[in-house]
């Protein structure tokens, strides 16, 4: 079966669609707010924006 | 669609969040208080005091393992009925370090003192929350965070911490940053406390390169110690730095902090004061400032340069004849003559901040025994520093009383001089003084009326207690080193020399502090293969001066490098 938001898992989901769910659902989010967290830290802790450019690139 | 997609997401990354956060805390993951503390005890840092369970089971407060700067301490998490809880916030005066066992500081005085003085069915708990090198900066986060544990009365005492908010030292470099970006300091206070916060902080330092420059910073006696084994050994080496301000002639240069600097820095410090007071009102808890007692016979901390535009124009040379002529009578033991002379320096100041010539002044006038004139002339520097003159400043406008122990330390010292015998170091003091301090913070309390009931001054009640605290000082021995130090400075070298060599010379590497003390007293005493011996000794050691100094060659070069460009005589 097809997965689409919205709709409940399956009986007969498969190992594919789990992944593809767990990474949508959870990995995707938990990465996402991990990474605006790091923003956040860059912004907050790190040098002023032309320097941090600088060491990044 | 996309939007209850949107809204799910949030909801699950927060869940994360939120777990991430539990099980953390739960297991002790990634605990600010455990980890160094990358906010130097600025705005975001951990918390000084957090809670753990005592022996018998209970919540207690306790001191931060990453806080080590600060006393060990621990109280009650939640405040016994009829306990009185003061916190004395301030620098290395109030931790007092030298005098941990029996405990020699102000605050435990203090603590013994309102034990006798407070009403019956009250007990005192004075908690010392002085830290190693803190300024006002700490000291404002030190409040802030003592304000949620129920205290009944706050006491600062601020002092020559305050030196370190300046830029190159690396937490003047944060301060400055934080004072041109009050938003990050916000957003840190908020975020810092969250392990999420904290995970991500720890990766990003892993993950970049950059790292602000920090200026590489000696303390005065490090930079002593470095000087004197860094090079090859004269008998110079232990003595030079030592002993730059002994009737010398200061350089004539300009001020090596930028003015501006010292004008911000001020500016904060009786901003951060003024918060203090804010703050604790708002708490509806009582507030006292304590003007920091100095050791006005000591001539480290005091200014040894004079800006050429503080000399009338045009009088220079005349100005260094008189200063020279001053001197060498003074080395002669012409002191009148000396004092002529260094009055003739005096009257070529359009303005008059040589501290250095009122000490010197000082010194003329305790040989003649004249001892009103001596005081005069030594705490010159002192009653007009400009933190006195700040915190006066502060406290006048926010109504905050300000508890003054100088009068009293006057009374407990010989003819009114106090020196050495009453501090150990230029700044920090002896037992005897943190007992004047105590009592003097007790006066203020009763005079502000901040216990209703507060015994009086001559209760029997308080004569007990004073006896305590007799008997404390009196098991209070003063360091070696110190002892050193004081021989050294009363002129009694043989003596440090007997002290110094209480150490097994194999040993010296570990004391550094005896070692420096003891070369200078062989030194002093013209024992040039006795110094040689020592510095032998040291460099076999295993203790290594920092493989770049900074220059150390001239009076300018030491005022600048050695003595921080004498921050002292502005904070």
């Amino acid at each position: 079966m097809v997965l689409t938001p919205g709709t409940s898992p399956s009986p007969e989901l498969g190992p594919r669609a789990i992944v593809r769910l767990l990474w949508r659902e959870l990995l995707l989010p938990a990465i996402v707010v991990f990474a605006l967290f790091l923003i956040a830290v860059a912004l907050i802790e790190g040098p002023p924006l032309e320097q941090f450019l600088y060491a990044v690139f | 669609m996309r939007a209850s997609r949107l809204i799910r997401s949030i909801a699950v990354a927060a869940c994360i969040v939120l777990a991430f956060e539990a099980v953390a805390r739960l297991s002790g993951f990634l605990d600010p208080t455990d980890l160094p503390d990358p906010y130097l005890g600025f705005p975001g840092t951990s918390p000084l005091y957090r809670v753990e369970t005592s022996d018998d089971g209970t919540a207690v407060m306790r001191r931060s393992p990453n806080k080590s700067m600060y006393r060990p301490q621990e109280f009650a998490a939640e405040k016994p009925a009829g306990e009185f809880r003061v916190f004395c916030i301030g620098g290395s005066s109030v931790r007092l370090d030298l005098f941990r066992d029996p405990d020699g500081s102000f605050s435990n005085m203090l603590e013994l003192y309102l034990q006798g003085a407070l009403p019956e069915g009250r007990t005192a708990r004075v908690i010392n929350a002085g830290g190693g090198g803190a300024g006002s900066v700490h000291n404002l986060e030190t409040l802030r965070e003592a304000l949620d544990l129920q205290p009944d009365l706050l006491v600062v005492y601020p002092e020559g911490g305050e030196k370190n908010l300046i830029p190159p030292a690396p937490q003047g470099l944060m301060a400055r940053a934080d004072d041109a970006s009050p938003a990050r300091v916000l957003a840190r206070r908020w975020l810092a406390p969250l392990r999420t916060y904290v995970a991500a902080r720890e990766l990003y330092d892993r993950l970049l390169p950059f790292h602000a420059s920090t200026a590489n910073l000696m303390s005065a006696f490090s930079a002593f110690a470095s000087y004197a084994l860094s090079r090859p050994f004269t008998p110079e080496n232990f003595s030079r730095l030592f002993e730059l301000k002994h009737d010398r002639v200061p350089p004539v240069m300009p001020h090596p902090i930028p003015a501006e600097e010292i004008t911000h820095a001020h500016a904060r410090f009786v901003r951060n004061l003024e918060t203090m007071a804010e703050l604790a009102r708002e708490h509806g808890v009582p507030l006292l400032f304590v003007y920091p007692l100095r050791n006005i016979k000591a001539s480290f901390y005091l200014r040894f340069h004079v800006d050429p535009s503080e000399i009338e124009p045009g009088k220079i040379a005349e100005w260094h004849r008189l200063y020279e002529e001053g001197l060498q009578s003074k080395r002669d033991g012409d002191w009148a003559r000396a004092i002529v002379k260094l009055r003739g320096v005096r009257r070529l100041y359009v303005e008059d901040h040589d501290e250095i010539l009122a000490f010197y002044l000082g010194e003329c006038f305790e040989q003649l025994q004249r001892w009103g004139s001596a005081r005069e002339e030594y705490e010159k520097p002192y009653l007009q520093h400009p933190m006195r003159a700040l915190i006066t400043e502060a406290a006048t406008q926010s109504g905050v009383p300000v508890v003054d122990p100088y009068p009293h330390l006057i009374k407990i010292a010989a003819h009114g001089l106090p020196g050495y015998d009453e501090f150990s170091d230029s700044f920090h003091p002896m037992p005897s003084v943190s007992r004047i301090i105590a009592r003097s913070i007790l006066d203020g309390i009763r005079a502000s009326d901040i216990v209703p009931g507060l015994a009086a001054a001559d209760a029997p009640a308080l004569a007990s207690a004073d006896q305590l605290v007799l008997r404390l000082i009196s098991r209070c021995p003063l360091p070696l080193p110190n002892r050193m130090n004081l021989a050294i400075v009363s002129g009694d070298n043989q003596e440090a020399i007997r002290l110094g060599r209480t150490l097994p010379r194999e040993e010296l590497g570990d004391h550094i502090f005896e070692a420096i003390y003891l070369g200078w007293a062989l030194s002093r005493e013209g024992d040039v293969a006795g110094a040689r011996d020592v510095y032998d000794a040291l460099k076999a050691s295993s203790w290594r001066p920092p493989s770049s100094l900074p220059p150390m060659e001239t009076d300018e070069d030491i005022v600048i490098n050695a003595y921080g460009g004498d921050l002292f005589s502005w904070f």
